[in-house]
């Protein structure tokens, strides 16, 4: 299903998929598991492998070899940039927001 | 029974995403407990795939613009032979009221009631099952760019036998009524004995049902062996 809007802005999968990633690459189920884990977000299986096509296209992600049935995910370079970006703009809108609320 | 459900959801995603993705969605859809929710967020995802494949976007987008002039094309010729074919749906019932000892006329319970008919009902009827082989020969088409041969082959196979069908049943209904025959729940009826179509809507209900009976009794071949097929590709 679609994000519910209750998840929060650090809740896009791509987002959280190449977070994940970040420190390494990982399968599809090592995937979810360290979202949930870092992110308290359970994306479904279908979410997954529909953001995990969308970044494979935009050549932010790339496969590697199968192991045992799985095919792990390593971040490209340009996928970490990207990564940053949009981590700095959440840092940026989050340092905002949090000193307005201190002054207010 | 868990393998078989997870191999009819990944039936609904496009077969290059599934030649692609399929079998690590499959292990992962194995390790989970196979939840309602997951069901949903599986099915859901292999929408957003059908519809997103970007490399076929455009031809997607052409298809649907095409389609809708056709279909709006088509319910103009509809409107155009819409008196004509009115004329001649309401002979053989106006034959059936003279054979009861009734008068020969149709009567309207509103006044609108022989506009909507004769200018909505009618064209949508003509445009439902011309438009339907018109649609059938667009998907032929996407199919064309998206599967391999032998999907392809079948897929055009039933796409035609399923249109071919669709003008069949269409001509089987009027062929009928011109008779002063129905097909209703009951089977093949005589108007005579139906009875109902005294008014203008009456006479159009009567004779929609009949050709969407003819329409769907015919098509079941093709969805059986539709099922069938879809059977044997996912077990």
């Amino acid at each position: 299903m679609g994000r519910k809007p209750t998840d929060g802005p650090a809740s896009d999968p791509e987002v959280l998929i190449l977070a994940s990633l970040a420190n390494g690459s990982k399968h599809g189920y090592a995937i979810l598991q360290d979202i949930e884990s870092f992110a308290r977000n359970r994306l479904g299986p279908g979410t997954l492998y529909t953001a995990i096509t969308r970044l494979v296209e935009k050549g932010w992600i790339e496969a590697e070899a199968v192991q045992h049935r799985q095919r792990p995910y390593r971040i490209t370079g340009e996928g970490a940039r990207h990564l940053e970006t949009q981590l700095e703009k959440m840092r940026a809108i989050a340092s905002v927001g949090l000193r307005r609320l201190r002054f207010s | 029974m868990k393998r078989s459900l997870i191999q009819i959801l990944l039936f609904f995603y496009p077969a290059t995403w599934r030649n692609e993705y399929g079998a690590e969605l499959e292990g992962l859809l194995v390790a989970e407990p196979l939840r309602i929710s997951v069901v949903l967020n599986v099915l859901w995802n292999a929408l957003r795939e059908q519809s997103r494949i970007s490399v076929h976007r455009p031809a997607l987008n052409r298809a649907l613009t095409i389609m809708s002039g056709a279909v709006v094309t088509v319910f103009l010729l509809g409107m155009l032979a819409s008196l004509p074919l009115w004329r001649q749906m309401t002979q053989p019932v106006a034959e059936a009221l003279k054979q009861s000892g009734r008068a020969p006329m149709l009567v309207q319970n509103k006044p609108w009631e022989a506009f909507a008919v004769i200018w909505l009902g009618l064209p949508a009827l003509v445009t439902l099952f011309l438009g339907y082989p018109l649609t059938i020969g667009l998907i032929r088409a996407k199919l064309a760019s998206v599967s391999t041969p032998g999907a392809k082959r079948r897929g055009s196979a039933l796409l035609v036998w399923s249109g071919a069908l669709s003008l069949l049943s269409a001509f089987g209904a009027v062929i009928t009524w011109r008779n002063g025959v129905a097909l209703t729940l009951h089977g093949f009826e005589p108007l005579i004995r139906i009875g109902s179509p005294t008014t203008v809507s009456g006479c159009f209900g009567t004779f929609t049902r009949s050709i969407l009976a003819f329409g769907i009794t015919l098509q079941v071949p093709v969805l059986a062996s539709f099922l069938f097929r879809a059977r044997k590709t996912i077990v």
